[in-house]
């Protein structure tokens, strides 16, 4: 298992989708959006930038852990590939559980690489406690998206599931308050956003930057999204192996 | 004895809403054997394969690898498969896919060897989305393989293989069926199975219409009924014509078995003997099994 663990990460890492989408993009949203557009002004009690440069970390792990599931795994599935691993030893809790884990593995990169742009590049500078607790809290927070990803793969054919994963991390970033701070959302929105993921997971690491104590909060909400999008996932996972 | 038995398929039905799949199917594989499961299209073969894998559940009857369940053989490593279909999965190059299959079998055989046998060594290096529809059938087989699996099941391995590439795949099956392995291939190509099978299974319509040797298979494909009216007193002098090998009577009426209709038909006539209704028709097994040898022919 670890050996087809080894070759997913692998494959991902040399599909020029994900990279484009879900690397380059980020880094040059923050660059635009976090670098270029602080304007001095302080959110979430850190600058711009911060804020940006934890917005796309988030924004980036999310799309990586969805890109593993959704339009590769139904792809996988029409096209015979699941159907085949099934006539090996490979447990048949062994397909997700490698699918979770090349996922948690991409979604690092994801947090890196915008957190090193911000570095190299920005006037983000933070304590080396703050970086570890920021990379380490997202990264973790990232698991219920590696979950909803393999359910999008479950729920959409391959076709369908490529724009369902796009337009979710767009639809999860714009609303959870990623990109438009939720102090200045109306009241309504702000309701919205905190119950999203996606706030939960930024929360994390806006916290992290502005050197506040993490709640138990954003941890038992990611917790929950994780354990529903999961007990659905091997809903649908069990459905398919029974009609197969 | 039990024992010997790698795969068992009992009285197994099979129905895909209104239509049948598999009616009431029976055959056995003792192991070492390599048995074709020859059939036209849509008479079941690959949902006999499905069932043997475990990958459909039968709705009536019994399918047993080695005496267990077909979920107990393939979780064990002791099963291979090469499916119809499969797309591999883009980003991994042969080697890393083949190594993938050979690191999840408990004794794999060598991976070079695997490589070799599938004619992919020149190739290992390249992604998997750069194959041509041949080579990509290569890789199937070689990630069938890869585990060096005691059972292996593959399903129409040749189609699409030019004339060179199936001679190339058949001789490396020969080479593992060689150290022991029990083999099952479906195929709807007579030649095929008569060329590499030790034992051939026909099914027709889902259900096993003939099990026996390849020569026997043969000749019962070539076999025709040849009928006519003729008097009872030349009785001896039908039963002496070329090819004839069994008459059978109803009054008037008599009908010849003949393992070579032309002849027999020529050879009545040249006889001089009164002749009337005449009807040459296909052998015992079904219409359907005579279009399997005829499509064979065409396509060899």
């Amino acid at each position: 298992m670890r050996t087809y663990l080894k070759t997913e990460i692998l494959r991902v890492l040399r599909n020029r989708r994900y990279v484009i989408l879900a690397l380059a993009v980020p880094v040059g949203f923050y660059l635009l959006f976090g670098k270029l557009g602080d304007d001095g002004r302080a959110v979430r009690g850190s600058d711009v930038s911060t804020f940006f440069m934890v917005s796309m970390a988030g924004y980036s792990a999310m799309l990586a852990v969805l890109f593993m599931g959704g339009a590769r795994l139904a792809a996988e599935r029409a096209g015979g590939w699941t159907r085949l691993l099934r006539v090996t030893p490979l447990p048949s809790w062994g397909y997700l559980t490698v699918k979770a884990l090349a996922a948690m593995t991409i979604a690092l990169p994801s947090i890196l690489l915008v957190g090193a742009t911000a570095f190299v590049t920005g006037p983000v500078r933070l304590g080396a406690g703050a970086w570890a607790e920021l990379v380490l809290l997202m990264w973790l927070g990232t698991l219920p998206f590696a979950a909803l990803g393999v359910l999008i793969g479950y729920l959409f054919d391959a076709d369908t599931a490529q724009p369902v994963t796009v337009v979710s991390a767009l639809v999860l970033s714009l609303l959870g308050g990623m990109w438009i701070p939720t102090a200045r959302m109306p009241d309504t929105m702000r309701q919205i956003a905190h119950v999203l993921p996606s706030y939960h997971l930024a929360d994390l690491g806006w916290r992290a930057v502005a050197g506040q104590a993490p709640v138990l909060a954003d941890g038992l909400v990611l917790l929950a999204y994780g354990a529903a999008f999961a007990a659905l996932a091997a809903w649908r996972y069990r459905r398919d192996e029974l009609r197969a | 004895m039990a024992n010997d038995v790698a795969v068992r398929v009992d009285g197994v039905v099979k129905r895909y809403g209104e239509v049948t799949a598999l009616d009431g199917a029976s055959f056995q594989i003792r192991k070492g054997e390599t048995v074709a499961l020859l059939g036209p299209n849509g008479a079941g073969k690959s949902t006999t394969v499905g069932i043997l894998l475990g990958l459909l559940r039968p709705d009536a009857g019994r399918a047993q690898l080695f005496g267990g369940s077909p979920h107990e053989a393939t979780a064990a490593g002791r099963v291979g498969a090469m499916l119809q279909h499969g797309d591999l999965p883009e980003g991994a190059t042969v080697a890393e896919l083949v190594r993938l299959v050979h690191d999840l079998y408990p004794a794999p055989g060598p991976l070079e060897e695997t490589l070799e046998l599938a004619g992919l060594t020149s190739i290992a290096g390249r992604r998997v989305e750069r194959l041509s529809g041949g080579q990509a059938q290569r890789v199937r087989y070689a990630l069938a393989i890869a585990g060096a699996p005691e059972l292996l099941f593959l399903d129409e391995p040749t189609v699409g293989m030019d004339v060179q590439a199936r001679k190339a795949f058949w001789r490396g099956a020969r080479q593992l069926a060689g150290r022991g392995a029990t083999v099952l291939f479906a195929t709807h190509y007579l030649e095929e199975a008569d060329d590499h099978a030790d034992r051939i299974v026909v099914l027709v319509d889902g259900r096993v219409v003939a099990d026996g040797p390849a020569t026997a298979i043969k000749a019962n494909a070539r076999t025709r009924r040849v009928s006519a009216t003729v008097a009872a007193v030349h009785d001896a002098l039908l039963r002496g014509l070329p090819g004839v090998r069994g008459l059978q009577r109803h009054g008037e009426s008599v009908l010849l078995e003949s393992a070579d209709a032309d002849a027999t038909v020529r050879a009545l006539f040249a006889s001089g003997v009164e002749v009337r209704d005449l009807e040459v028709t296909g052998p015992d097994l079904e219409q359907a099994f005579l279009t399997l040898t005829n499509g064979t022919a065409e396509e060899l």
